[in-house]
């Protein structure tokens, strides 16, 4: 259901509500000491799925973290960090009680008490991998996890004081550029968002600056390919015949088409792309440029 | 004789919605509110052309999720109860207007639409709608296209079998329920990235679809701009949104939708009506929400409280008017086109299919006479589906696309931003795993066949790019997230079940009862 220009208003709502609800949604938190109490019966049902716990639909929540608390080395992926949002409530239209009890007053407002986020899932794989997608012509997402051996590998290497006073930083690199970019990215980070040109090449490395200036890379990312965000400037045409169900594909070079002239440009005229000036860096605070070619 | 070409497609999508867990689930009203307000208006629609001998063509997608919700019992059974309790609502209105002349005469109309809804679905088509549209592609009036399996933002995904699962899935499935092989596919979100259109070539797929600077901004420059298809260099045809006729109805300042005769989005009885008179057609929870039954029109830049009173036969008339300034345009159009190319254009008008009915209630009406308009009156512009016209005209220019897509800023910002990219960090180990699980059990059979059959399911289900776009939208973004999760949970409880092998026979069945889709599901098919 996509009903185009309504978009830009609900997005704008959005954004306010997202920089109020912003905390917590970025990194991934830690939580130390796991504490059931703060999941809602459904969730526990699905975690004691996971370990088989019998007749768990009957069991009340008491019951279900009491046998669960058994279980807990079996469940330690499915329970290394729990995202509890920061805040609880939901928009007017979803509730899901399960057992619902009717309201106090005749007419609810429409404001639940709770709401069911869904089952928790990890918060890393134990992987050191850095991953590069196209957003558009001018901006690359990056998201890494090092929760591999490359840290051990590094310190192994070079010195187990290899991060003592180090920096660390995503080193991006483009076709464009002589030099790679350097950003620091706080030891926190583990996702960017990078402004750079359309029509490159980029290849990014997460890793640290040691005291001493030298970059350790510790994962390296795919390479991608932002696209043009204009016309191109290849005029030369190649011609294709396919027959049904691509029985037959012959190609010819270069056809002449009698197109009137100022017809393409008449026609482009029409055709703008949108500005890309963007309400959604993901927290501008971590967004860089790449500087241009 | 023509002078060019005219391909309306209507793409019909909802996210697999479906919880046998609860007796009754809000999201999925969705369902039963596109099935009465557009799907079963299309098929009534295309009946009547048919009766009436009335050449036209149509091209849809009707997307593998839908398929499945719609041939599914019990949603099938769950829609029947809701359409009932409307039908019920829907004479008390009649009765409670009886002396209101304002009201009156829409809740004669709501009361006709639908009891005739119930007749369509429950009689004529014993509650199967896929069958219907079977019925209009077998008669050559109807073309239906395929989309990816849970309408996943191909671009987005990080391994190369999972892209390609997602094609094969979809194509399977429509095998199943079309009884043939899909000759074209619509992208969701029309996302293309150069990645998929070898895919498409390997499963014979003839085309797709890409927003109009998916060709405009392509390699090298398109000689006839979107006005007619190009071959990628694998063969396989994209076609372009053309942007003229697109905006006359989609946009909400410009287009026909927005005009002061139409119906009233924002105005319904579920949030006028006395409290105790509906309450009993509300959910369990008793919160006020759309019922479908409203009684005001757009009147203008009023404040909704201020909205005058819904006339049906002025909207009517309206949309007839509409549709004939719609033909109009395209004659013009194509007119021009062609004495500017040097030859015949091919116009391509897609929209979401629940853009006629639901969005735009009149839109439905509008179609209808556009399709008969089109036939009747005017002999410039022929109606024909992308598969006729590659079939007419099998010499195209070579073109390879740009990454694009339809949505808001024309790439993939909706669904990557401060909102939702934290689920890709997830999403692309998973897919990760599915892969791994394939290679590393190739002949699977019993329960772990069927655990990797389900974990495929799961992980299908959680790339759904409904989610990040709900996410982004922020109409229901907890169940968005929910569904993520979810899926991401039970994908990866199953995952470590089957590598440390300790599968439980009970939870996968609970899984199967629980994400049905896709009963045909081959986990191979992520297999190098």
């Amino acid at each position: 259901m996509h009903v185009e220009t309504k978009l830009s208003e609900v997005l704008l709502r959005r954004l306010r509500v997202d920089r109020r609800k912003k905390k917590g949604m970025g990194e991934g938190g830690q939580m130390d000491l796991f504490n059931f109490n703060r999941l809602k019966r459904p969730q526990l049902i699905e975690l004691a799925g996971q370990v088989n716990i019998k007749g768990r639909h009957r069991l009340r929540k008491r019951e279900l973290i009491r046998r669960l608390r058994k279980h807990l080395p079996a469940l330690k992926n499915a329970l290394e960090s729990l995202r509890q949002p920061a805040t609880v409530s939901v928009g007017t239209s979803t509730v899901f009680h399960t057992a619902a009890e009717p309201a106090v007053s005749p007419e609810p407002t429409g404001q639940p008490q709770f709401s069911d986020r869904g089952a928790p899932i990890p918060s890393h794989y134990g992987q050191d991998r850095i991953t590069m997608m196209v957003r558009d012509p001018h901006w690359v997402f990056c998201y890494w996890e090092l929760e591999g051996t490359a840290r051990e590998q590094a310190a192994a290497e070079h010195g187990h004081d290899v991060f003592d006073g180090a920096r660390w930083a995503l080193r991006v690199h483009s076709s464009g550029l002589e030099h790679p970019h350097d950003i620091d990215v706080g030891a926190d980070m583990n996702n960017w968002y990078l402004n750079v040109d359309d029509d490159g090449n980029y290849f990014a490395e997460i890793g640290v600056i040691t005291r001493t200036g030298e970059f350790i890379a510790l994962a390296r990312s795919n390479r991608v390919h932002t696209p043009r965000s204009g016309m191109s400037d290849v005029g030369d045409t190649e011609w294709m015949t396919v027959e049904g169900d691509f029985r037959s594909v012959t190609r010819r070079v270069s056809g002449h088409v009698t197109v009137q002239a100022g017809a393409a440009e008449r026609l482009t005229d029409r055709f703008r792309v949108h500005g890309l000036d963007s309400l959604f860096l993901g927290a501008s605070r971590r967004a860089s440029r790449i500087p241009p070619k | 004789m023509e002078k060019g070409y005219l391909a309306l497609v209507l793409h019909a999508h909802l996210p697999f919605i479906r919880h046998p867990e609860h007796a009754e689930f809000l999201e999925e009203d969705w369902l039963f509110e596109a099935i009465t307000e557009t799907y079963i208006p299309i098929i009534d629609i295309c009946d009547a052309l048919l009766a009436d001998d009335i050449n036209f063509r149509l091209t849809m997608s009707i997307t593998p999720p839908l398929c499945e919700m719609l041939a599914d019992p019990l949603l099938q059974s769950r829609y029947k109860n809701h359409l009932h309790r409307l039908i019920d609502l829907a004479n008390l209105e009649v009765h409670r207007t009886r002396t209101d002349s304002r009201f009156h005469s829409s809740a004669l109309m709501y009361a006709e639409r639908f009891s005739r809804a119930r007749y369509v679905f429950e009689e004529r088509y014993s509650g199967n709608l896929i069958s219907a549209f079977r019925k209009f592609q077998d008669a050559d009036c109807l073309e239906i296209c395929t989309c990816p399996a849970t309408h996943a933002f191909l671009p987005l995904i990080s391994a190369p079998q999972a892209l390609g699962a997602q094609i094969r899935v979809a194509k399977r499935n429509y095998i199943k329920h079309f009884g043939r092989a899909p000759r074209g596919i619509w992208l969701a979100e029309c996302a293309y990235c150069p990645e998929v259109d070898e895919i498409l070539r390997d499963e014979g797929i003839r085309y797709f679809f890409v927003d109009s600077h998916g060709i405009v901004c392509g390699t090298p420059r398109p000689v006839y701009d979107v006005y007619a298809p190009v071959y990628c260099p694998s063969g396989v045809a994209a076609f372009a949104r053309d942007i003229e006729s697109s905006k006359q109805v989609w946009s909400s300042e410009e287009g026909y939708p927005g005009d002061s005769e139409y119906r009233e989005f924002y105005r319904d009885l579920g949030y006028d009506g006395h409290y105790d008179h509906v309450r009993p057609y509300l959910h369990g929870d008793g919160v006020r929400r759309n019922i479908g039954i409203k009684y005001h029109k757009i009147t203008g830049e009023v404040e909704l409280s201020q909205k005058d009173a819904y006339d049906p036969r002025a909207a009517w008339e309206k949309a007839a008017e509409h549709a004939g300034n719609f033909v109009f345009n395209r004659q013009h159009q194509v007119r021009w086109l062609k004495n500017v190319l040097g030859r015949e254009p091919i116009i391509v008008s897609p929209y979401d299919a629940e853009l006629f009915g639901h969005w735009w209630f009149e839109g439905p009406d509008f179609l209808n006479f556009v399709l008969r308009k089109f036939a009747c009156d005017q002999d410039d512009v022929r109606l024909i589906t992308p598969s006729e016209y590659l079939a007419k005209n099998p010499t195209h220019q070579v073109v390879r696309p740009s990454f694009s897509s339809w949505g808001d800023k024309g790439y993939a910002e909706v669904w990557l931003n401060g909102s939702n990219d934290w689920i890709y960090r997830h999403l692309h180990p998973a897919e990760n795993r599915m892969v791994e699980l394939a290679e590393r059990f190739p002949k699977a059979s019993g329960l772990l066949r069927r655990a990797l059959n389900q974990a495929a399911r799961e992980l299908m289900l959680a790339q759904s790019s409904d989610w990040a776009f709900i996410l982004t939208t922020g109409t229901c973004a907890s169940y968005a997230e929910k569904r993520t999760r979810d899926h991401l949970a039970r994908f990866n409880g199953i995952y470590l079940q089957i590598i440390e092998d300790r599968l439980e026979e009970d939870w996968i069945a609970e899984l199967e009862w629980l994400d049905s889709i896709f009963q045909e599901m081959d986990y191979r098919t992520y297999r190098k």
